[in-house]
């Protein structure tokens, strides 16, 4: 790469020494979860801060809700389409606003929940946004299911654990079969043949991989397929995308939700 | 627009949910509202099914019995089977204020019943 641009140089000639400098690229702009899909990514992403982003209705009518007032559709953010439907009328969150801003839907614990079937890519990363209120969740909030079969095992499921207790700004995935309550961030693998591989740490890394032909995500539900165990929780946002996360990304990613959530890192 | 002030808790038993269900198609909504499972060990098989939803005035009327659905011509109901579908349903709707939480006003009405979520855990 070098020795081209070398070679161009030298077949353009050197600049002229009076010739006015080119100008400073632009600084970098704020983050957002977009600048993720500039590449045409497939994928997702979900902030509830955005009000014009959500309807009422589950169909997309019904305009966008007021605090107070019960969230029927997430519009995906990405550009992708990918829209998180509520299940039912009596599903849908209520959209909630703490007392310094920070937009969340609330879900109720009983049966709200919404749904994403995405035909999802050999690779995937996850960064998702929320707080537990239920004892006895163990920090689940998401969970990614396939009712075909698959290299997984019997269930085929991904469930995303919070941060140690607390409000967080982030979350670990874990691995089908492997549901415990875990208090530390980690990061694991499935490849392509369905074999389980941790290629994480405990630094706070989010991202997982994994082969699955057609998933359904459910945002609000801790078990598997038909769903149960549904979570009472407060929802901040969601990136879904086809590629594993840089370094630089995620930690873009964890300041982004944690601003979005109030949480200092 | 009035405001989501009331908490709503509807139970139904499993063998009448298909027919509840059907119902509230012909009021709009989905055909599977309820769909908390319930059961008196808290284990599988459910034997009853809840939901639980926000409502606005005109929705709590309706579902306190003080007013009638707005029901689709095409479906074939009308307001006697409204009162019918009632009689299979065990309902409670309350201030927002008044429930403390949603899974608190749940409990409230089904432990009562001997039931309890069964939420495959």
């Amino acid at each position: 790469m070098r020795l081209g641009l070398g070679l161009s140089w030298g077949l353009q000639g050197n600049p002229s020494a009076d010739a006015p400098p080119p100008p400073p690229p632009p600084p970098p702009g704020p983050f957002s979860p977009g600048d993720l899909f500039a590449s045409g990514e497939t994928g997702g992403w979900y902030d509830i801060q955005n009000l014009s982003a959500m309807t009422v209705g589950r169909d997309g009518t019904g305009g966008a809700p007021g605090v107070g007032g019960v969230v029927g559709r997430l519009i995906d953010q990405s550009g992708n389409g990918n829209d998180v439907v509520a299940y039912s009328d009596a599903a849908r969150p209520l959209l909630q606003e703490t007392a310094d801003g920070h937009r969340y839907l609330s879900f109720d614990g009983i049966d709200d929940h919404m749904r994403l079937d995405l035909a999802a890519p050999p690779q995937m990363s996850v960064m998702f946004a929320a707080s537990g209120r239920q004892a006895g969740n163990n920090g689940r909030f998401l969970s990614i299911s396939s009712e075909q079969d698959h290299d997984w095992g019997t269930e085929g499921h991904l469930l995303i654990y919070r941060k140690n207790g607390n409000v967080l700004a982030e979350k670990t995935l874990e691995t089908i079969h492997n549901f415990g309550a875990y208090d530390s961030m980690r990061l694991y693998e499935v490849t392509a043949d369905g074999t389980n591989v941790t290629v994480g740490n405990n630094e706070g890394s989010s991202s997982v991989a994994y082969a699955l032909n057609n998933a359904q995500f459910v945002f609000g539900a801790r078990s598997k397929l038909p769903l149960q165990g549904f979570i009472d929780m407060d929802f901040f946002g969601c990136v879904l995308i086809n590629r594993l996360l840089t370094v630089d990304e995620r930690a873009d990613l964890r300041q982004h939700y944690a601003d979005l959530s109030g949480v200092s890192l | 627009m009035t405001e989501y002030r009331y908490s709503l808790v509807a139970v139904v038993a499993e063998a009448d949910r298909d027919e509840v269900n059907q119902f509230g198609v012909a009021m709009g909504h989905s055909g599977d509202e309820f769909c908390a499972p319930l059961s008196p060990t808290g284990a599988e098989p459910a034997t009853h099914y809840a939901l639980h939803s926000w409502v606005r005035d005109e929705a709590a009327a309706v579902w306190q019995g003080q007013a009638l659905p707005e029901l689709d011509p095409a479906s074939g109901y009308d307001a006697s089977d409204a009162a019918l579908i009632m009689t299979k349903l065990v309902i409670s709707v309350l201030d927002k204020a008044a429930i403390g939480s949603p899974i608190d006003h749940l409990m409230a009405v089904v432990m009562p019943m001997g039931l309890q979520l069964a939420d495959g855990d």
